[in-house]
């Protein structure tokens, strides 16, 4: 199915994370989003090279300037399951605002048609990088690689287009 | 941690229903810790599946792997992990294990609380024993990525007595039928291995201590050095 793009309505889904206190907690995208301005960005894997040094600490260094403009959620979602997810998000101590989300079933990478097959590199089916402007639901932005490149998904990307 | 009893509280209860060429309901206490077995092991008295015929093809269904058992030979499947270099190498199950004693033992995910707490820590503390014992290498095997592997053996502080084994694909895991479908699962963990501790000599199972899915009863270091 083709990506999602500008001018979509994002679909909802269900992603995963644990809270402070250790419980698993599910939310909706829409109930995350509605009515709301996010940033909502992917990477292809928790602990992976480009994703743990480049791409996650870009947005958490810039998550002030990006509330500053509207910005009231920012959110990373990777297919990996949410005890992956909590342990990477502990090797970012000083993040304040972004929120890590796990897609372990992958489902709702899919129905925003940006799978990645890595199976030759051990990694199964991924997420496309991506990061994406939404405002009440509506796509307003969407930069996505082609694959895991980290070329137009940064922070600056999405600053730019606020 | 106040954490695992609440996620045991939540899995235990819950019942697993496996692929349905299998057929089979079983309850899932994924990350329950059990209360251990007898303290005298023999392979009679492991809780093993049923043996299965070799293959089952269905016209929708992908084949299905039997259970491996005491005596079989690890199939071919590759495995990768990052060396001490830090470089990703691949190997097979063939290299890992031919003319070398080794343990096996599988878990069904990096950073989940009993794996993390008890499984691999207790494989480690012990390694001196299990060379002691003759055993060459200590493999731990999951259905994660390399670089998860990594991210977990530092974060346990695991030394180079185990060797950190990725089945990204979870190629190794089907092939030898120990695949735990935890898709249903709210937490997201696709399918991922059944936890087990097994010895192989030269490529062949020796001792297998398998269990249901993610119980921790017959698997541990302190079980299959007994059992050694």
């Amino acid at each position: 199915m083709a990506p999602i793009a500008v001018g979509d309505v994002i679909p909802d889904g269900t992603l995963a994370y644990f809270d402070d206190q250790d419980q698993l907690q599910s939310v909706s995208v829409h109930t995350l989003a509605a009515g709301k301005k996010v940033v909502l960005f992917a990477v292809p894997g928790a602990f992976t090279p480009t994703c743990s040094m480049k791409h996650v600490p870009g947005f958490i260094e810039k998550a002030d300037e990006l509330k500053s403009k509207g910005v009231e959620e920012i959110l990373c979602v990777s297919v990996n399951d949410p005890f992956v997810m909590k342990a990477w998000a502990k090797t970012y101590p000083d993040n304040k605002h972004v929120k890590f989300l796990a897609d372990g079933s992958r489902t709702y990478t899919k129905a925003l048609g940006v799978e990645l097959d890595l199976s030759d590199k051990g990694l199964g089916i991924r997420s496309r990088r991506f990061a994406l402007l939404v405002e009440d639901l509506k796509v307003k932005a969407a930069n996505i690689e082609s694959g895991g490149e980290f070329t137009v998904s940064s922070a600056d990307d999405i600053l730019q287009a606020l | 941690m106040a954490a695992t009893a609440a996620i045991s509280v939540a899995f235990a209860t819950r019942k697993l229903l496996t692929s349905s060429s299998r057929n089979l309901k079983q309850p899932l206490s994924l990350l329950s810790s059990q209360r251990r077995s007898s303290s005298f092991f023999s392979i009679s008295s492991a809780p093993l599946p049923l043996r299965r015929p070799q293959t089952l093809r269905f016209s929708t269904l992908p084949s299905i792997s039997a259970t491996i058992s005491v005596g079989d030979k690890l199939p071919d499947a590759t495995l990768s992990y990052f060396d001490s270099a830090d470089e990703l190498q691949t190997v097979s199950a063939d290299e890992l294990t031919s003319n070398k004693k080794v343990i096996l033992f599988a878990v069904p995910g990096a950073f989940t609380p009993t794996c993390s707490q008890k499984h691999l820590p207790g494989f480690a503390a012990k390694a001196a024993d299990f060379k002691a014992k003759g055993v060459d290498t200590i493999d731990c095997i999951s259905v994660n990525d390399a670089f998860v592997m990594k991210a977990w053996k530092k974060d346990l502080k695991i030394g180079d007595d185990v060797l950190m084994l990725s089945d990204g694909n979870g190629d190794f895991t089907g092939a030898i039928g120990c695949e735990l479908d935890l898709s249903n699962k709210p937490v997201g963990l696709g399918v991922r291995s059944r936890r087990y501790a097994m010895l192989v000599e030269n490529g062949v199972v020796k001792l297998l201590n398998l269990e249901e899915g993610g119980a921790f009863s017959v698997s541990s270091a302190e079980d299959l050095l007994k059992a050694i």
